[in-house]
């Protein structure tokens, strides 16, 4: 597909470089010229500096014809206005804006005009925040993707060793267990397995299960062979390194659940201007990198939560967190750089807000229908709920004789507000949505593709 | 530096090297001539592109140093592979067939052989077929039919196709470059349509063909394009005329039927240069040598597009011609054709970004209070475009100075050494004196020779993509 890029932002070259790999011809405009060499330096896309409304920049990048249109700049009103002022030339494609403010992402009486029936607004604070609470509320979870406002999850989790699942094959583990948790994808050594039935656990395998609305999370507990103890959120101290705009959301979910978290800001005037917003939280005037003051607020039942501006101390932090005991850490970053190393720092959940919103542009991408996409373990592994429609060959067989793809697996079903774990037996209908999740290598596009594609 | 796929990338073109013989070879078969020296190069071919399946664990990244040595030793080991056939045939020597080689690759035109027509025609078509291949880019063709290399492609990219600055046509590094090669494709077929249309057989259109498209040079007759008819000649001077034109031109033309190239400034200057050029020799070979017009004009128009576009065919030998003319001619050398064409020389764009510094300059000793920034069509021209431009002036003056030395010291006459690296570095071919349009390279010492193939090589990949290779630092891990 033609896509126009418009501004080369770190969130602009994020979503460019998975768009380059999935095959898509992508144009980036950026007034900065240092920017677009860099850009053109580095990714396989044709980087033009100048101002988008140009005319010369618009017959360039060949606007008319353009399948998507990103505008990613620092500035919220600039995309909007580029948005607005495109729409006349390419009404048809797709539009998606990098928005900020939430007073402008809040009020979705703003987006209602017909300008904007194609546009999809890339939030990627409010994504990361919806992840921070989800992260909170499956603990030991490493990462985490929520579908349907929260009915379905896909958690990651580290199996240790003395786990009940090391060792046995994936077959035999299903057949005995009294309840079904379904594991959708493991990681092991970088690499992304779906797995099979002769698959074998490992210890410090990562694996992804999916969580259905309704389910106990403790029977998936008992599956992996995690500590029950963590499961109550009454049981943590959270402590949030940070008060910013992130530090203060966060702060005030967690009290809209009853909690009583403790929130360090080190500048004065901003943590009084959080005890005038915030009732049940402590706010405490200091520096998270203080050891002192970490020493006397850290025990083992705190999970820390770093979300300061800075993602180098988010970091540091993060990791003292760890070493002075707390149970878990998880921190914000914003360098795609960092992504790897997260977990070789002994840090237990990083999320990359920019990242979020991949996923999301991705989805709007496919050239089948996609109600929504998310991208984990760094773009490694594809989840996708996609709505069935009469004639796919998905629907109207049983799972077991349909032969699903290699490294394609069916991890969750929903049909008239049901939802269930699919297996060997289960029959899809048209209408119904499933989740599909694969381990995007090859030519995994087109397999799905053509699970879905409705012959005409 | 990224070493194994270095290898890899090299493997893949000494495949393709391979793969491209299969049409020589094919030639031989019909016309019933020996095809043991294609069968036996290819051979040799086939046994490097084995490299291809030891390299299988390389990582695919490449940077700007990869691309370089990429394309620095790619066009080395090309133009070894392609002159095996030569020397199978028995027809020339090994420096003889790397000199003829690299002159093909290169689009010199520069040949070691006194007689063509001895050569079978099997011999004679891989000659112009990799003058084909090289004027568009080996490479090129390579990431144009292998779209592996990805953003790597770009780093070759770089380092292969000429002029100041580089854009893509599109945004993948991949269609660009198949993109240039279509198009490069169909304007040889319609040239091809055109020479049979005046009268050559099948082949020989084709070779010629060949040679015109990548503003070559090698004929497959001793007397070049005189040896056909006059329309023949014409075409062949429009042809060599479309080739010395920046390809993206072609595109938007094309492609996107964008008729604002009419109004480019280095298409205006390119064809200002030829128009001017061409009336003056024209009007002097009529008032001098009482030629008729169409004769006059034929040959001065032929001459002048032939030496601009660094094509190197002849339909009469300037040698013969007013002295002052065959220096504008050697002038005409310098300035080459537009950048992003198959042409050689210092290209255009170049010459007019140095005009511009120069009329800032001017402006500036007028008026010392004035801020004087030198523009190319509309807009300032970035520094360090500005700079490259500057220094490829000097180098390229340099290192045909340095090659004259040479020259003269392995006893070449001071006109024939000079119009020599001359021609070489610019990948003219014919110079004038003892290596004029009827002349040949064949008596020059090895020595000179095998200066001269790394002199047209550097000229052809613009000088520093070679140069670099010679410099400790670029080899030092960073």
């Amino acid at each position: 597909m033609n896509i126009v890029i418009i501004g080369a932002t770190s969130m602009g070259e994020v979503l460019a470089k998975y768009m380059v790999e999935e095959g898509h011809d992508v144009h980036v405009v950026d007034t900065d010229s240092d920017a677009i060499a860099q850009m053109a330096g580095h990714l396989d896309v044709r980087a033009l500096a100048g101002e988008i409304q140009d005319p010369g920049i618009l017959s360039e990048v060949q606007i008319a014809n353009a399948d998507m249109i990103l505008a990613v700049t620092q500035s919220d009103a600039n995309n909007i206005v580029t948005a607005l002022a495109l729409h006349g030339q390419s009404p048809k494609a797709r539009y998606a804006l990098w928005v900020r403010d939430a007073q402008f992402t809040n009020n979705s009486q703003l987006w209602q005009g017909a300008q904007f029936e194609q546009a999809m607004l890339l939030t990627p604070e409010r994504n990361a925040l919806n992840l921070l609470v989800d992260l909170l509320e499956i603990p030991l979870a490493f990462e985490v993707a929520s579908f349907l406002d929260g009915k379905i999850h896909l958690a990651g989790f580290c199996l240790q060793e003395g786990s009940p699942l090391v060792g046995k094959k994936l077959c035999d583990i299903d057949r005995n267990a009294e309840f079904r948790t379904l594991v959708v994808a493991v990681e092991r050594d970088h690499e992304v397995f779906i797995p099979t039935g002769e698959f074998v656990f490992f210890s410090q395998d990562r694996l992804f299960i999916s969580l259905l609305e309704g389910s106990k999370l403790s029977d998936s507990f008992d599956f992996m062979g995690l500590e029950q103890s963590h499961l109550k959120m009454r049981n943590s101290r959270y402590l949030i390194g940070g008060g910013g705009k992130m530090g203060f959301m966060l702060a005030r979910q967690l009290e809209e659940k009853g909690l009583s978290p403790i929130v360090i800001e080190k500048s004065r005037k901003q943590a009084k201007g959080l005890v005038e917003r915030l009732t049940r939280s402590q706010v405490l005037h200091g520096d998270v990198t203080n050891l002192n003051l970490l020493k006397e607020l850290i025990d083992g039942s705190t999970t820390y939560i770093a979300l300061s501006g800075n993602q180098e101390i988010n970091f540091m932090s993060s990791v003292l967190a760890r070493r002075l005991g707390a149970n878990r850490s998880i921190t914000l970053f914003d360098n795609e750089g960092y992504m790897a190393i997260s977990s070789v720092m002994g840090v237990d959940a990083a999320i990359h807000p920019k990242f979020t919103t991949i996923g999301q542009v991705m989805g709007l991408l496919r050239t089948y229908p996609v109600s929504e996409a998310q991208l984990l373990l760094g773009g490694k592994l594809d989840a996708l709920l996609v709505p069935l429609q009469l004639g796919a060959p998905l629907v109207g067989k049983q799972l077991r004789s349909m032969g699903m793809p290699k490294g394609v697996v069916a991890a969750a079903h929903y049909r008239n507000g049901q939802l269930t774990l699919p297996d060997g037996n289960t029959i899809f209908n048209a209408g119904d949505q499933v989740l599909l999740v694969s381990n995007r290598q090859g030519r995994m596009n087109r397999q799905i593709r053509s699970l879905l594609r409705v012959e005409r | 530096m990224n070493l194994l796929m270095n290898l890899r990338v090299l493997s893949l073109l000494a495949i393709l090297l391979t793969f491209c013989q299969i049409a020589a070879l094919a030639v031989a078969l019909i016309v019933g001539e020996d095809p043991m020296p294609f069968i036996r190069s290819m051979a040799v071919g086939g046994a490097v592109s084995l490299l291809y399946f030891v390299t299988r664990s390389a990582r695919p990244e490449l940077r700007a140093r990869d691309g370089i040595l990429i394309v620095g030793l790619g066009w080395i080991m090309a133009t070894v592979l392609a002159g095996l056939p030569f020397v199978f045939g028995g027809w020339m020597g090994w420096i003889d067939s790397w000199f003829e080689t690299a002159s093909g690759f290169t689009t010199t035109g520069a040949s070691i052989l006194t007689d063509v027509e001895i050569l079978p025609k099997s011999q004679l078509f891989w000659r112009s077929e990799i003058q084909w291949l090289g004027g568009m880019g080996i490479l090129l063709l390579a990431i144009a039919i292998l779209p592996f290399l990805g953003v790597g492609g770009m780093e070759i990219l770089k380092a292969e196709v000429p002029g100041p600055t580089k854009d893509r046509l599109v945004p993948r590094v991949a269609s660009t470059a198949r993109i240039l090669w279509v198009l490069y494709f169909a304007i040889t077929v319609a040239n091809i349509v055109a020479f049979m249309g005046s009268g050559m057989d099948f082949l020989e259109a084709t070779d010629h063909a060949f040679a015109t498209m990548a503003t070559g040079g090698f004929s497959t007759r001793n007397a070049s394009l005189a040896a056909f008819s006059p329309s023949a000649q014409w075409w062949c001077t429009l042809f060599m005329f479309l080739a010395g034109i920046n390809f993206l031109l072609h595109y938007r033309l094309i492609y996107r039927g964008d008729t604002a190239v009419f109004r480019d400034t280095e298409l205006r200057a390119y064809s200002g240069i030829v128009v001017v050029a061409s009336l003056i020799c024209g009007i002097t070979l009529m008032v001098m040598q009482d030629k008729d017009l169409e004769l006059a004009m034929r040959q001065a128009f032929f001459n002048v597009v032939s030496i601009i576009t660094t094509t190197g065919f002849a339909n009469d030998d300037f040698a013969k011609w007013p002295l002052f003319l065959q220096v504008i001619l050697l002038n005409l050398m310098v300035v080459g054709g537009m950048a992003g064409s198959t042409a050689g020389g210092i290209k255009v764009v170049r010459l007019v970004m140095v005009w511009e510094l120069f009329l800032a300059i001017l402006d500036r000793l007028i008026q010392p209070r004035r801020i004087t920034l030198p523009k190319y069509a509309g807009s300032v021209i970035p520094p360090e475009v500005m700079e490259g431009s500057l220094i490829m002036v000097v180098v390229f003056l340099f290192v045909m100075l340095l090659s004259v030395i040479v020259l003269t010291a392995v006893g070449l006459d001071f006109t024939t050494a000079f119009s020599a690296s001359l021609a070489c570095i610019a990948n003219v071919g014919p110079g004038i004196a003892k290596v004029g349009p009827v002349e040949n390279y064949a008596f020059i010492h090895d020595v000179g020779k095998l200066l001269l193939t790394i002199t047209m090589i550097a000229g052809r990949l613009e000088l520093f993509t070679i140069l670099i290779l010679f410099f400790p630092r670029f080899w030092k891990q960073s």
